[in-house]
């Protein structure tokens, strides 16, 4: 399947893809409406050792660990093999987030556990970090 | 066609039945369920009784789960297993099978206690009908006494609350939750919940006289409705009157082997490899069921997996408060205090043992794959790790493998 992959020698660390991940799942047509003067909570974040850059999300892994621990059934794989969260079965018992060796899953404010969808559950259908990375540090093909 | 039987309806046989059909897509699979239900997932029937979720979202995989994947299904409890003729008995039929997989979980332990059986309204809480009864009772009202203060104790006193009763928690331990927490967690969690739980700590119980418990220093606590939550034990009986190798639970080799040829078995009923400390141990929990029961899956099915990365772990929250654990308590303690959070790591040897956090859980995944992979640390990554800055202390290598493409998990 296509995954999202990083490059982190190509990462300046702008955090650009992390507003436009906000923006791609906002559900609201215009960035600036979207963002403005809110605090962001993305599926993608950009971390650091300080001295290199790297962009975290969810790697959609073959046998993933967040599905085998969770209790509700609201993580489970589509045809394509990505991973996708079910919201209303979700009941924020956060053992997802206990075993994502990537930290890639949190449980939002609303208390039930969310993840990168490969933005196939908002309008955009392709994954808008990787369209608008400036720097081609984030890569959605196929391995 | 290879025939397979799976004792049990939970979560490790719907691991193994996983584990065989992406090994054998032939597969004749029955499952032989004493329960007598489609595959449910037990953890969430607190959350049923809290109303946070649905009795129909109990079944998490759907009511058909067993039927999309053409896994033949018996609601019978079964009596024997012959392991010369490879067939198990289930209330009058005989099933033959070529591989075998026990996943019969364990059952509440119901100590014998004077009195009990005058006691008018008693419950465990365990299954979906006994949280169906539990929640019968819980309707009409009442004092709620709840003996057992560990994770099964305290998520039913959480779905008990919904109901407005009146919650006594007693315990022979000193603290809530003793055995998923360490002191200072548990005391933690016993002081922020001592104003919605009335804690009964260090005591024994020593009679029921009606519905009033007695303890052992002569304190007497009436009641309506009387919750027994001291633990489970595993259903071992089926496979040691066969003479497989019992302990505390059945024990298995890594491909989830009993001792017995063609037998395997999963979930809360075996004692298995625990990578920590290299023992076997009785860990009882939902991923340790999911990961066990899919490798047996594979194995009876001929391909060769082995479980070597099992380690206890825990996530819930608690009346609002998130408690998030994995490893043992042992070695070197490192812990922090954020806020209200309180986050302990545990070391040894330059090697994560352990962590337990309260509070926010979000960096716990990265913590328990430094347990799971036994990536080493040095001494001062301890605070970076507990502050959450994680990722960053990944060998270069390993992360940019990790990114970048093909890894292992």
């Amino acid at each position: 399947m296509k995954k999202i992959y990083v490059k982190e020698e190509w990462c300046l660390g702008c955090h650009l893809c992390e507003f436009e991940c906000a923006y791609a799942n906002s559900g609201i047509g215009n960035i600036v409406l979207a963002l403005k003067d809110k605090e962001i909570d993305p599926n993608v974040k950009v971390l650091s050792d300080g001295k290199i850059t790297f962009a975290v999300s969810c790697r959609h892994c073959d046998e993933p660990l967040c599905i085998s621990a969770c209790i509700s059934g609201a993580l489970s794989k589509d045809e394509t093999g990505a991973v996708m969260v079910d919201k209303s079965k979700c009941v924020g018992c956060g053992s997802c987030v206990m075993v994502c060796p990537y930290g890639a899953v949190r449980i939002t404010k609303e208390g039930t556990a969310n993840k990168c969808q490969l933005c196939m559950n908002n309008t955009f259908g392709e994954p808008l970090c990787v369209k608008k990375c400036p720097n081609g540090a984030i890569v959605f093909e196929e391995k | 066609m290879k025939k397979y039987v799976l004792i049990g309806g939970s979560i490790a046989t719907e691991g193994a039945i996983e584990g065989i059909l992406s090994a054998d897509k032939s597969a004749d699979i029955t499952v032989i369920c004493g329960e007598k239900r489609p595959l449910y997932s037990r953890p969430l029937i607190s959350y049923v009784l809290e109303k946070k979720t649905t009795d129909e979202k109990l079944y998490f995989r759907g009511e058909d789960y067993y039927e999309k994947k053409g896994v033949k299904k018996v609601f019978a409890t079964a009596e024997k297993i012959d392991p010369e003729k490879k067939i198990v008995c289930a209330e009058g039929l005989e099933y033959p099978y070529d591989e075998l997989l026990v996943a019969t979980g364990s059952k509440p332990f119901v100590p014998l206690i004077k009195g009990l059986e005058g006691v008018s309204k008693k419950h465990t809480f365990y299954t979906m009908d006994d949280m169906i009864g539990l929640r019968g009772d819980l309707e009409k009202g009442g004092k709620v006494l709840i003996v057992g203060a560990g994770l099964i104790g305290m998520k039913c006193a959480e779905g008990v609350k919904e109901y407005g009763c009146e919650i006594v928690i007693a315990d022979m331990a000193p603290r809530p939750l003793p055995a998923a927490t360490t002191p200072e967690a548990g005391r933690i969690v016993q002081d922020r919940l001592s104003a919605i739980i009335d804690f009964r700590l260090n005591a024994a119980l020593d009679h029921f006289d009606g519905d009033k418990a007695v303890f052992a220093s002569g304190e007497e606590v009436d009641f309506d409705i009387l919750v027994l939550a001291l633990g489970v034990r595993p259903q071992v009986g089926l496979l040691k009157e066969i003479g497989a190798e019992v302990n505390r639970g059945i024990l298995v080799n890594e491909k989830m082997q009993t001792t017995l040829p063609h037998i395997y078995a999963a979930g809360d009923v075996v004692e298995s490899y625990e990578a920590v400390s290299g023992d076997k141990r009785l860990l009882q929990l939902f991923p340790s069921a999911y990961l066990g029961g899919k490798t047996a899956g594979k194995n009876m099915a001929g391909e060769e997996s082995l479980f070597l990365t099992d380690i206890p772990m825990n996530a819930t929250n608690l009346f609002g408060i998130r408690i998030t654990s994995a490893g043992l308590f042992v070695g070197e303690k490192t812990e922090v205090t954020v806020g209200e959070d309180y986050r302990a790591l545990y070391a040894e040897d330059g090697v994560i043992k352990g962590f337990i956090l309260i509070g926010d859980s979000a960096r716990a995944g990265i913590l328990t794959d430094f347990i799971r992979k036994k990536r080493p640390i040095g001494e001062k990554d301890k605070k970076e790790l507990l502050a959450g800055r994680d990722f960053a202390l990944y060998p270069a290598e390993e992360r940019k493998a990790a990114l970048g493409g093909n890894y292992e998990i």
